[in-house]
């Protein structure tokens, strides 16, 4: 018998027995299995979006973390209320995002929002953070704004690893209402 | 006469070949077959380890011109390099579709009508995108800017397959310092093109 890539066959004018045909399909199947279980694998990203799940409190001047507490869509979703903690998933390259949907009463002038990543490694902890600043027109009463940031991070240990969405509000007078339709969400999109 | 299926071109025996034939018809269709799975293996790597990259910025940059990177955060295969090229990472070895972000993080501030802008492009490019930020607050600001673009390729041939980020003042009193506090630049292929 002879061997391409685990595909083996019988050679020259051996006997064409019924065994050796049956190795040479088995053979084939064997190499379709493994390949279809990585196309699986492959289809089958971890990816999770989360939200408020109620609406804040008026906000001014200052930072402030958002509770992300519903899930909207999961493969995969570790613990944590105010983000996404990676307990759950696969070490890994991650794009992720977020934006604050809201609403603005007074004079807001901009919003400032942060997509945070942390993670400890060994004794330490390292944190990567995508800012964007969103200016608003200083009108009273103004409707909902949004505020969008994206980056890619790059987890090493889910246990530790940790995604949020954080904000400042440069307000004379002004505050904002942070709302349910607001999303932070995560992508694994390849191994490291 | 071996036949063969039509998509693959996979030979079979027919009615009456001999076992000679038969021998040279099975080492062919394991071939091919091996051919044909190895072209969808190499597929399904390329979706579930698409290319990507992030560089970093931190100290000064030349205000009105491309960022210069100075640090390597996530290059799993290999594509980055700052030695040749500080200002831009070439993705043209892999074309097809590309997702671009880029933010960066000044302390430049202005009071009245200054715009600090951000493209995210290849260079030679005519699709760009644009974030700005009119009238700095003092203490700093932070821009972002991000898009996907079919990049045709391959390396060497076309400045546009090039990824890189530019930061640029209008108006009068730009400052005299050109500092980034922080920022980054990052690709995903996230298709063919």
């Amino acid at each position: 018998m002879l061997d391409i890539s685990g595909i083996v066959y019988p050679e020259g004018r051996d006997a064409f027995t019924a065994a050796e045909l049956r190795r040479f399909a088995e053979s084939v199947n064997t190499r379709l299995i493994a390949v279809m279980a990585a196309s699986s694998a492959a289809r089958g990203a971890d990816c999770m979006v989360v939200r408020p799940s109620v609406s804040g409190s008026p906000l001014s001047n200052g930072d402030s973390s958002i509770d992300f507490d519903t899930t909207v869509y999961a493969t995969n979703r570790g613990s944590g209320g105010v983000g996404i903690a990676t307990t759950s998933m696969r070490p890994g390259v991650y794009l992720a995002g977020g934006f604050l949907n809201c609403t603005t009463t007074g004079s807001v002038s901009r919003i400032l929002t942060s997509l945070r990543f942390s993670e400890e490694r060994g004794p330490r902890l390292v944190s990567s953070i995508t800012e964007n600043v969103r200016k608003l027109n200083a009108k009273s009463g103004r409707g909902i704004e949004q505020a969008t940031v994206c980056g890619l991070f790059q987890v090493t240990d889910p246990g530790s690893a940790f995604f949020s969405v954080e904000y400042s509000v440069v307000s004379p007078s002004g505050s904002i209402t942070v709302t349910t339709a607001s999303r932070l969400w995560a992508i694994r999109i390849r191994g490291l | 006469m071996p036949g063969a299926t039509t998509t693959y071109s996979i030979p079979y025996p027919a009615a009456g070949d001999g076992p000679c034939l038969l021998g040279d018809v099975l080492a062919t269709a394991a071939a091919r077959i091996d051919a044909v799975l190895s072209t969808v293996e190499a597929r399904v790597t390329r979706v579930s380890e698409p290319e990507c990259f992030r560089v970093s910025a931190t100290g000064t940059t030349t205000l009105n011109n491309v960022i210069t990177w100075n640090g390597v955060d996530i290059d799993p295969g290999g594509m980055v390099d700052l030695t040749a090229d500080p200002q831009g990472v070439e993705v043209g070895g892999s074309p097809g579709v590309w997702l671009k972000i880029s933010s960066a993080t000044t302390p430049y501030s202005s009071t009245s009508g200054n715009v600090l802008n951000m493209f995210v492009d290849g260079a030679g490019s005519t699709v760009r995108d644009l974030d700005a930020a009119q009238n700095p607050p003092s203490g700093g600001v932070s821009i972002f800017a991000g898009f996907a673009e079919q990049i045709s390729g391959p390396a060497g041939v076309s400045t546009s397959s090039i990824i890189n980020a530019e930061l640029f003042w209008s108006g009068t009193g730009a400052p005299s310092v050109p500092t980034v506090t922080t920022a980054y630049l990052a690709g995903v292929r996230i298709g063919d093109a």
